[in-house]
């Protein structure tokens, strides 16, 4: 790994407790446990895995939506993982969050303009016409004509309403973008003009991305580097293309052979995971995967594999992964 | 909300509600105009006292003989002072407690709610009754005593309504976006509560009017000789059936009022609050 990370996550855990009909405490769900993994300035880092696994978890806890339950988020040199909603205000200027539609992110009373101009209002003390100027410097970026400035977000389209909560995110000149599951419900189309444009904006504006997603078709095309989450941890990371050819981890394995191929054998027939994955409230002992392991043994009841290094460029949490 | 304004034009049933109203408030501001004998809200005539409606008396006289037309105009300002007070009150107290304690999660926010529970849990009637017994009767402790009881009502409202709200993802973009929790409160969720803030509202002046001309009944309400509607009934009993104008016509005036924003309200809440209105079309 080269130069300073930008983001550096350190041992991150969110429990959520499950409580009973009386509110008692019965149990903890754990959305994160103990991950870890650190960003470049610069860089695309894909996170994927299935429903459930925590990878809007992670993104939101990153956020200060949810607060850890322990860990470190470091970003600017500043744990940020600790810090009260008021206190990572200043913050949130370099460090934003596009929500998985965007769309609704964006309040429905208000006009496009209001929307847009909000962040600057709260963050900066710039005057109306300078804020205009910006916003608009903004708009024309994500390709949208001014004439949407006075309308609703019901009036306008899908990836309209996308480029808008990206672009209400962008005027505030972020470092980096945390992306939730940024083409889903698009249009294949779509898709790939959407991605463009963050293509295009990262060149743009220097952002670093954190690309949350579980098509990894869309993964594999933008990402520099992938993390594979599995029930609240990472337990594959590396370089997207040496992930891709050679996928250590066989939870990573059974992922990638489920990319639908055209002319490819059927999903169904490669498919080799059974069942759904255990609950988050009740996890097996040892490695979280291993009920669901084609290759598990008894010492992966045992112990809980960590993240090993043994390959250049990536890692993998897997006692028998070579 | 021009829209909205539409389609509750389209509405006869609000529109008759607000036309009721409009008669009414008009009735209170143009009272000294409209009414025929404007002094006799102090003044009294004994020698006509009980007569019925005539050419000079329009709805009669009372016991003191003066005239019920220009008293009941005289009335209608009482009774609406009372009401609109009392809610502005009332609203100015509940909205920001139900905001509050529906956006934060904690301590605070349950023991605000408690607070609220513990009024909600005396009947409105007897809690107004106490306090304005305490106090005495005067139309400010008759307001005083309406917004103490009714603010839960608001408190409620919002706090469910902000609890909702707050879940929604343009709220939660915003406070991820490092928006104050008050902009929050104020900019993005109060706009989107209002509308059911305005039908509670427009719906609970029904409700105000009536408890103040319980009050009034009761003799709780401000001290003779104001016109105030509620006394006027009260007076009329020892009357009754013979002088069935003293108390009818009053009665009515409450009616007019209460069935004017009570209309309303209704058409307010099918056009302003889509999810309630197909409750009742499924009735």
């Amino acid at each position: 790994m080269s130069a300073a990370p930008i983001l550096e996550v350190r041992d991150l855990r969110k429990y959520f407790p499950v409580r009973n009909l009386w509110k008692r405490r019965i149990g903890w769900l754990r959305a994160l446990d103990d991950v870890s993994f650190t960003v470049q300035p610069g860089e695309i880092l894909g996170i994927v895995g299935e429903s459930g696994c925590g990878k809007s978890t992670l993104g939101k806890t990153l956020m200060g939506i949810h607060t850890a339950t322990a860990g470190e988020v470091m970003f600017q040199g500043q744990d940020i993982a600790r810090l009260r909603p008021h206190e990572s205000r200043g913050l949130r200027q370099h460090l934003q969050y596009c929500y998985q539609d965007p769309g609704a992110s964006l309040d429905p009373r208000w006009t496009i303009r209001a929307s847009l101009h909000e962040p600057l209002i709260v963050h900066t003390a710039l005057k109306e016409p300078e804020r205009e100027a910006r916003v608009r410097e903004i708009l024309a970026a994500v390709g949208l004509p001014e004439t949407h400035l006075d309308l609703y977000p019901h009036e306008i389209s899908g990836g309209q309403q996308r480029r808008v909560g990206l672009a209400r995110i962008l005027t505030l000149k972020p470092s980096v973008v945390i992306l939730d599951e940024p083409t889903s419900g698009l249009d294949v189309s779509v898709q790939a003009v959407i991605l463009k444009l963050f293509l295009s904006l990262q060149e743009q504006f220097g952002l670093t991305y954190l690309f949350v997603s579980h098509d990894l078709s869309v993964v594999r095309m933008i990402c520099d580097r992938v993390a594979v989450m599995y029930l609240g941890r990472v337990v594959e990371i590396g370089e997207t293309s040496r992930i891709f050819a050679t996928p250590r981890h066989p939870y990573t394995q059974s992922l990638l052979a489920a990319i639908p191929r055209i002319g490819g054998a059927r999903v169904t027939d490669t498919f080799s995971l059974e069942g759904e994955p255990p609950s988050p409230t009740n996890l097996p002992s040892g490695c979280r995967f291993r009920t669901r392991c084609p290759r598990a043994q008894a010492l992966c009841a045992q112990q809980d594999p960590a993240l090993r290094a043994d390959w250049p460029g990536q890692a993998a949490a897997c006692h028998f992964a070579e | 909300m021009r829209q909205v304004l539409r389609k509750l034009a389209e509405d006869r049933a609000s529109m008759f509600g607000l036309a009721l109203i409009l008669v009414v408030v008009l009735a209170a501001i143009l009272a000294p105009i409209l009414s025929t004998h404007p002094a006799d809200v102090a003044e009294f005539h004994t020698g006509i006292r009980l007569s019925p409606p005539n050419p000079d008396n329009w709805l009669g006289t009372d016991r003191m003989g003066s005239d019920i037309y220009s008293r009941l105009l005289f009335g209608a300002r009482i009774t609406l002072t009372i009401a609109v007070v009392a809610i502005l009150v009332a609203v100015l107290i509940g909205v920001p407690i139900g905001l509050v304690a529906g956006y934060y999660e904690g301590l605070g926010s349950d023991l605000l709610m408690r607070g609220s529970d513990v009024f909600l849990a005396v009947p409105q009637i007897v809690l107004a009754i106490a306090i304005a017994q305490t106090l005495g009767p005067s139309i400010e402790n008759v307001i005083l005593a309406l917004s103490v009881t009714y603010w839960p009502f608001w408190a409620r409202l919002v706090y469910a309504e902000t609890r909702s709200c707050k879940k929604e993802t343009f709220v939660e973009a915003a406070i991820a976006l490092g928006c104050s929790p008050f902009r929050v409160m104020v900019l993005h969720i109060l706009p989107s509560i209002s509308s059911s803030i305005i039908v509670r509202t427009t719906i609970g002046m029904g409700g105000t009017i009536l408890t103040a001309a319980t009050l009034g009944f009761l003799g709780l309400g401000p001290p003779p000789p104001t016109p105030e509607w509620g006394r006027t009934i009260a007076e009329s009993r020892e009357y009754l059936p013979m002088a069935w104008w003293y108390a009818a016509f009053p009665g009515l005036a409450i009616f007019i009022v209460v069935m004017g924003f009570n209309l309303l309200g209704d058409g307010l809440r099918d056009v302003l609050d889509p999810r309630l209105r197909r409750a009742s079309r499924g009735r």
